[in-house]
This record gives C-alpha cells, sequence and structure tokens, in this order.
C-alpha cells in the first residue's frame, strides 16, 4: 500500500513537472494571440508602415524574414547535409575529423551576437557586400550549420550498416548505396534538422543586427545586395525603440512571426510523419 | 568444372591469422556446402568468394581466387563487376525499406541494366525464380518489411538474380527461418542450381547433407585459426569421411 501510494506520488510529482513546462509557453502563446489578433487585417499582412511605423502594415519584415530564411536555407543546406554525408559515409575517424567535429559542437555553443559581429567583420566590410540580405543570410548560414550538420548525421548513422553492405554486395558504389538507400532513409531526420536550423535563424536578431537589418526601410528590396527590414529586428525596434507605439502593432507583429516559426515547425511535424507513415504496416 | 577456383587463400586480421590456406575448387552449376563449428571460418572465406572482406580495413586476403581464370585479388580487378556476377544472399532477410518492386530493380538501376530490357520484366522474372511472384505481383509497390521473413529472404534471392549472376553466395540463408520456409528456401536451391553455381555456408549439417552436391568442412586448429579439412562430395564425405575430425563432426561429438 505504501508502495502504491508512493508511485502515486510520484507519478503526481512527475505530471506536475510536465504541467511546469507546459504552462509557460501556453501562457505566452495565449497571450499573444489575445493581444495581437486584433491588431491583424489585410492592411497590417499587406501594407507599408507608416507614420514612423505608429500605423500601416509590416509588410516588407514579412517579405524579408522570409527573403532571409530562404537565403539561409540555399546556403546552409547543401553545405551542412554535404558535411554530414561526409563525415558520416566517408571521412575516416581520425585526429582531423574529430577536430571537425569538436568545432562544430564548439559552434553551437557560440553566442548569436558573435555571429553577426563575425559577419559584420568578413561579409560586410572585408567581403563587402554592404548590409545586405547576402551578407544576412550568409550570417544565418553559419549559425545554423552545427544545428543541420549534427542532426543530419545522427540521421545519417541511424541507418543500418547492413544496408550499404546489401548495395555494395548488389554492385552498386559506395555514393549509390548513399544515394538510393541511406538517403531516402536519413531525409525525415535531416528535413527535421533544417526546419529546426531555419526557424532558428528566422527568429534571431542579434545576427542580422549589423549584417542586414533595416531599421525603417517602406520598400521592399530590389536585389540580395539591398538592406532588409525582418520581423525579430522590427519587434525589437518597435518595442524599445519608437515611443508612442501602439501596443496591438507590437502584438500582432510578434504574431505574425510566432505564427510564421510555428507554421514551419508544425511542416517540420507533417513531413515526419508523412514519410514515418509511409514505412507503417 | 571449376567455377571459381580457390588457391592457397588465407586471411588475416591485423596480425592475427583467421584463415589458412584454403584450396578448393567451386563447381560449375554445383552447390558447394561450406560446414563446420562457429569460428571456424567458413563465413569469412564465402565472404572472400565475392571481396565483401574489403571493407573491413584491417582485413588483408592472399593466395588466389581465380574466376574465369581471372585473378579477382589481381590489382585494379573491378570489384563492382565482380559483386555483379557473384551474388550474396545474408543470414537475415535484409529488404531494403521500400517496395518490394523496388529491391528487385535496385541492383538492375544502379549497374545501369534497363537500359537493355524493361525493367518491369526483370523484375516479374526475378519474383518468378524465386516462387513468390503469384504472391506478391498485385503488391509490387507494398513495402517490402510487411512480407514474412520467408518471403523476404526470397525477395533478397530475387533481388541478387536481377543482376543476372553466375555465382550466388549464401551465408546460412535459412537460419533466421522456421522449418516450412527453410525447406522452401532448400527446394528453391535445387531449382536455382539448374542455372547457377552456388555456395551456401550452413550450421545445419542436414541442411548441407540434404542440399549441397559438394561439402567442404572447415574447423578451427589450435583454437585460432580457420581451415580446410576435407572436402569432397557431399555423398562421400558423409558416408565414407576421410579424417578422423569429420568423422568426430558429422557424427555429432561435437561442435
Amino acid at each position: 500500500m505504501s508502495q502504491q501510494l508512493a508511485q502515486k506520488l510520484g507519478f503526481a510529482f512527475l505530471g506536475l513537472m510536465s504541467l511546469v513546462v507546459i504552462v509557460p509557453i501556453l501562457l505566452v502563446v495565449g497571450a499573444i494571440i489575445y493581444a495581437g489578433f486584433p491588431a491583424l487585417s489585410w492592411e497590417f499582412l499587406s501594407a507599408m508602415p507608416r507614420e514612423g511605423m505608429r500605423a500601416g502594415g509590416i509588410f516588407p519584415a514579412i517579405v524579408g524574414t522570409l527573403l532571409l530564411t530562404l537565403g539561409t536555407g540555399l546556403v546552409a543546406i547543401p553545405v551542412g547535409v554535404g558535411a554530414a554525408v561526409y563525415l558520416s559515409e566517408y571521412a575516416r575517424d581520425n585526429l582531423f575529423t574529430r577536430a571537425i567535429r569538436l568545432a562544430i559542437v564548439n559552434l553551437a555553443s557560440i553566442p548569436s551576437v558573435v555571429y553577426g559581429l563575425f559577419g559584420l567583420g568578413l561579409f560586410v566590410l572585408l567581403l563587402q557586400f554592404g548590409t545586405s540580405i547576402l551578407a544576412g543570410s550568409l550570417t544565418l548560414a553559419i549559425m545554423t550549420l552545427p544545428v543541420i550538420i549534427s542532426t543530419s548525421e545522427e540521421a545519417l548513422r541511424a541507418v543500418p550498416m547492413e544496408y550499404r553492405t546489401v548495395s555494395e554486395s548488389l554492385g552498386g558504389t559506395h555514393w549509390q548505396g548513399i544515394r538510393r538507400i541511406v538517403l531516402p532513409q536519413a531525409l525525415p531526420g535531416i528535413i527535421t534538422g533544417v526546419i529546426l536550423g531555419l526557424l532558428r535563424a528566422a527568429g534571431e536578431t542579434a545576427p542580422i543586427l549589423f549584417t542586414v537589418a533595416a531599421f525603417f526601410l517602406p520598400r521592399l528590396p530590389q536585389s540580395a545586395f539591398d538592406q532588409t527590414m525582418a520581423l525579430p529586428y522590427h519587434l525589437y525596434v518597435i518595442s524599445t525603440q519608437v515611443p508612442g507605439m501602439p501596443l496591438s502593432i507590437q502584438h500582432g507583429t510578434a504574431l505574425v512571426l510566432l505564427a510564421f516559426v510555428l507554421s514551419m515547425n508544425l511542416v517540420a511535424t507533417l513531413i515526419r510523419s508523412y514519410f514515418r507513415r509511409r514505412r507503417e504496416w | 568444372m571449376s567455377r571459381m577456383d580457390s588457391r592457397n587463400v588465407s586471411v588475416t586480421y591485423g596480425e592475427k591469422l583467421v584463415l589458412d590456406d584454403i584450396t578448393l575448387e567451386v563447381k560449375e552449376r554445383q552447390i558447394t556446402a561450406l560446414i563446420g563449428p562457429s569460428g571456424c571460418g567458413k563465413s569469412t572465406f564465402l565472404r572472400c568468394l565475392n571481396r565483401m572482406n574489403d571493407s573491413i580495413k584491417i582485413a588483408r586476403v592472399t593466395g588466389q581466387i581465380l574466376l574465369d581464370d581471372e585473378d579477382i585479388y589481381a590489382a585494379g580487378y573491378d570489384v563492382v563487376r565482380l559483386r555483379q556476377r557473384v551474388g550474396m544472399v545474408f543470414q537475415r532477410p535484409n529488404p531494403f525499406p521500400q517496395s518490394i518492386y523496388d529491391n528487385v530493380a535496385f541492383g538492375p538501376r544502379v549497374l545501369g541494366m534497363h537500359r537493355d530490357a524493361s525493367l518491369d520484366d526483370i523484375v516479374e522474372q526475378s519474383l518468378q525464380d524465386v516462387g513468390i511472384w503469384r504472391e506478391v505481383r498485385d503488391s509490387l509497390k507494398r513495402d517490402a518489411l510487411t512480407l514474412s521473413l520467408g518471403q523476404q529472404q526470397r525477395l533478397c534471392l530475387a533481388r541478387v538474380i536481377a543482376v543476372k549472376p553466375e555465382v550466388i553466395l549464401m551465408d546460412e540463408p535459412a537460419s533466421a527461418l522456421d522449418p516450412i520456409e527453410t525447406l522452401r528456401i532448400e527446394d528453391l536451391m535445387r531449382e536455382l542450381v539448374d542455372d547457377y553455381t552456388i555456395v551456401i555456408v550452413t550450421h545445419n549439417m542436414q541442411q548441407a547433407a540434404r542440399v549441397s552436391d559438394w561439402t567442404a568442412f572447415f574447423l578451427t586448429l589450435d583454437g585460432q585459426v580457420g581451415t580446410l579439412i576435407e572436402y569432397g562430395e557431399t555423398g562421400r564425405i558423409f558416408t565414407q569421411p576421410q579424417d578422423q575430425r569429420t568423422i568426430d563432426y558429422i557424427t555429432g561429438r561435437f561442435g
């Protein structure tokens, strides 16, 4: 009886702990939806900001964030997945590859503002890309790489060794085995890693602060060498830098950013469950 | 007639000799069984025949294995082509986690064979050869892992047959299967031997006696080094073995 009781108390405690994790998330999301939803309108999503951003919409910030996420993906996905394939399938376990792995782990723990300064030094100034979408995307891509590489490598390693052996026994080259069997098997895990990485990039403020973000630019960017507004930085600006900013616009902007990030997350989950369901019987 | 000819083949793992001086001829369109207790090197030898030991970095093979009078271990020998000519079925059924069709089509696709013949025809013929065409013809798009283990193993055999090999190596192909499925595999081997040369590793002496034409008995000497004790026609090995150790093994005194 007392053991039964102890078990019940234990489960109750564990349940409470999970609740502690979930409640703040629900509160934050709930509060933002509650306060931000009234601000949403077609004009808010599709118009340029007016009156020093105190009225009008946030269209250029939405477009900017989409472009930056796209640019980050264009750079980080091929490089990151390529590096993961190399590390998992080709690299021998020696000092060099161990150093690479160590570097990847350490890159993941660098504060994002340091990436921002690095991007400023390398892309904006040294390579003279200027404050631009190109510089911002490259900076975000570098920041995203560790996540993409380590999750992709993990997904590749989870594919049983046997499939590679069988592929070779049928006359397939090493690469054919990887492309036809290993990569498709690892794809759900890779996609998850890629989206998690891009999500982080989409929501970051510090790396774009010095490399691309415009304080107020009521037009769309014309080229990759143009500055752009972006949702996270715009949110920071209207929350701290502009006096007399209506609260609803702040909450509305936060809601749009949140919706963007969460919907990407949802897409990742759907893709994963689609692949998993295809495998089920 | 000999199809593959092993001459003084030895294998070392690093410093350690694991297989010593194997000389035997694999006869064309016959089934050769490699028997012996665990760790006697019979699987290691089997894997030498299509160079599957290449991926073990510390493994080194000396001696010669001739296929059409060419040493498959000669420098510059085309390993991809070798694997097409000498296929392999593994101990555990291991279809790719893809459709039945894609499994059989894998080899022809990577080897570019479908340029000469229709992939559909190759797939159908291969599945017919292993006797599961009727069972799966309406569900070729189904995940191969939904099949029973016995069907999976026959699918793996079809996957090998699809690349039109000359020799098929089987590493204890029935050890994961129940008795009925085991018998079906054995019957299948007897049918396939009309067209293919088969080498099978088996723990199961009855299986070797039932299915094979030739039997090679391997044993570990000094508890370390695998070696070939006796090789001959299956009927003779099981009724009039020459070596005392063969007699002891087949009468069940050890192993």
